[in-house]
């Protein structure tokens, strides 16, 4: 049994000139919770895409060892012509989760990320961010995955959602999932992730277990993060 | 089974899009309109004929927005699309809208088939034309799709209509001379190899006068195409990244 549930070794990515990514190696544990930190047009958005497939990496391997993988985008679109409802019902039918099964967990999983279910008999592109990133949100908890990635976690969200989302990863954890959480919201997610991965243009710094970091004298994440940035 | 499931879902969200679309419904009815208003107006064999030369539009019109738009929005960056699945789902595409097509088509033609055998005027000629048809249809789908990877939604299928506007306007061109281009068309032969060249040019941008003419040979240069065309799409799907615009 494979404890590593995501392995990348060696990637590279270019944009043209834009070298994005040089030489990225990190893995995740499972059932842990990992935050993946850099600065803004670090790299992270496109680590994170060479995970799932949406981008090809021009060197290195990825293995994501299990079968259902989650995805929540830093901001979610959805198509224009659909309604929060079918989208659920669409994402249940993929993933072979029936009817009944269907409506209570739509339910359940609103309560847990504060979405009023009302709004499923609308158009997502109606929606406020707040409410996008909620309903990405309902739309991965309904099929349970494995493995969630999660794309700046609080963007868009408010004081109580942002409290009720890290909740949601706590009982996650719980119940054995693991979390891949991307951000630049360091406080937010020193409270609740075991490992900690820091990318600067498109290099990995430090991968480590934040324990450790705390017995080596590491006061918080924030600290340890900007003390890997030049000095202003 | 999970392939079988995927298609279904592609199926219904793409179908889902299609009948959401006021302007690709009206669109996509627009042959068969005109060819219910020349059953009242007209005869039934003029009716058939219209169908026969226009049902392929509705193909063209449902390729209107196929490949740039979605791929470059961020839509396709979701849950039932991880793991390279937005590949399945955009060459899956090309064939949910040619059923599509493919579906109001054949029930016009079945009933325009009723009536004409009612009537005793219904010729097996018009099953090989429908069945022309369907590869103007199927090519015109390829094309448009084609395209869009190109060009936004509409105007892919803008190009393909301006390109059978200049082929038309070619054929007055043609009118200058004794014995032109227009007057080969007409008899269905072709003295040397540069008028066929030219012929099939002609049929690459207005396939249906295969059908109208009854030229069945000459589809298999859009068969050709439409591998090609098939081809093309499924080498750049298959190296496909989404990189939000």
């Amino acid at each position: 049994m494979n404890s590593l549930l995501i392995r990348a070794v060696n990637l590279n990515k270019n944009f043209g000139k834009i070298r994005a990514l040089r030489q990225v190696s990190f893995s995740v544990k499972k059932g842990t919770i990992t935050a993946f930190l850099g600065e803004n047009g670090a790299g992270k958005t496109t680590t994170i895409k060479i995970l799932l497939g949406f981008l090809k990496p021009d060197s290195g391997q990825v293995e994501i060892n299990c079968s259902k993988l989650g995805y929540i985008p830093d901001r979610p679109l959805f198509f224009s012509w659909l309604k929060g409802k079918e989208i659920l019902h669409f994402t249940a039918k993929l993933f072979g989760i029936n009817g009944q099964r269907f409506a209570s967990l739509i339910e359940e999983k609103s309560a847990k990320v504060g979405f009023d279910s009302e709004l499923l008999e609308r158009r997502v592109q109606t929606y406020s961010l707040g409410n996008q990133k909620k309903m990405s949100y309902l739309q991965n908890l309904i099929v349970t995955p494995e493995l969630l990635i999660v794309d700046e976690p609080f963007a868009g969200l408010d004081p109580v959602s942002i409290k009720l989302v890290r909740d949601l990863f706590l009982d996650l954890k719980k119940e054995g999932k693991t979390l891949f959480l991307s951000s630049h919201l360091i406080s937010e997610l020193e409270k609740i992730s075991d490992e900690v991965v820091i990318i600067r243009k498109g290099q990995i710094l430090l991968e480590d277990n934040i324990e450790n970091l705390r017995r080596q004298g590491h006061v918080d994440l924030e600290t340890l993060f900007l003390s890997f940035l030049p000095r202003p | 089974m999970f392939a079988k499931t995927r298609f279904k879902i592609n199926f219904l969200l793409i179908q889902k899009k299609v009948f959401r679309s006021k302007g690709l419904c009206f669109l996509s009815l627009v042959p068969g309109l005109v060819v219910f208003y020349i059953l009242l107006t007209d005869s039934l064999a003029t009716a058939i004929n219209f169908f026969l030369f226009l049902f392929p539009y509705t193909f063209l019109f449902l390729s209107g927005d196929m490949m740039k738009d979605e791929i470059e929005s961020g839509v396709l960056e979701n849950i039932m699309f991880l793991q390279g699945e937005y590949r399945a789902y955009l060459l899956q595409k090309i064939l949910v809208l040619t059923i599509l097509a493919l579906l109001p088509s054949a029930a016009i033609f079945s009933m325009l088939t009723i009536a004409g055998l009612l009537k005793g005027i219904f010729s097996w000629i018009y099953l090989l034309q429908f069945l022309a048809g369907l590869v103007v249809g199927i090519y015109y789908v390829t094309l448009g799709s084609w395209l869009s990877f190109y060009f936004r939604g509409g105007s892919n299928i803008l190009i393909i209509i301006m390109a059978q506007i200049m082929a038309i306007l070619s054929l007055f061109f043609s009118l200058q001379k004794k014995i032109g281009f227009l007057d080969y068309l007409e008899k269905g032969h072709f003295p040397n190899l540069l008028y066929k060249i030219k012929f099939i040019i002609f049929t690459l941008a207005l396939p249906n006068v295969l059908i109208a003419k009854k030229f069945f040979l000459y589809l298999s240069v859009l068969v050709m195409a439409t591998s090609f065309f098939l081809f093309r799409q499924w080498q750049r799907i298959k190296n496909l990244e989404l990189k939000k615009q």
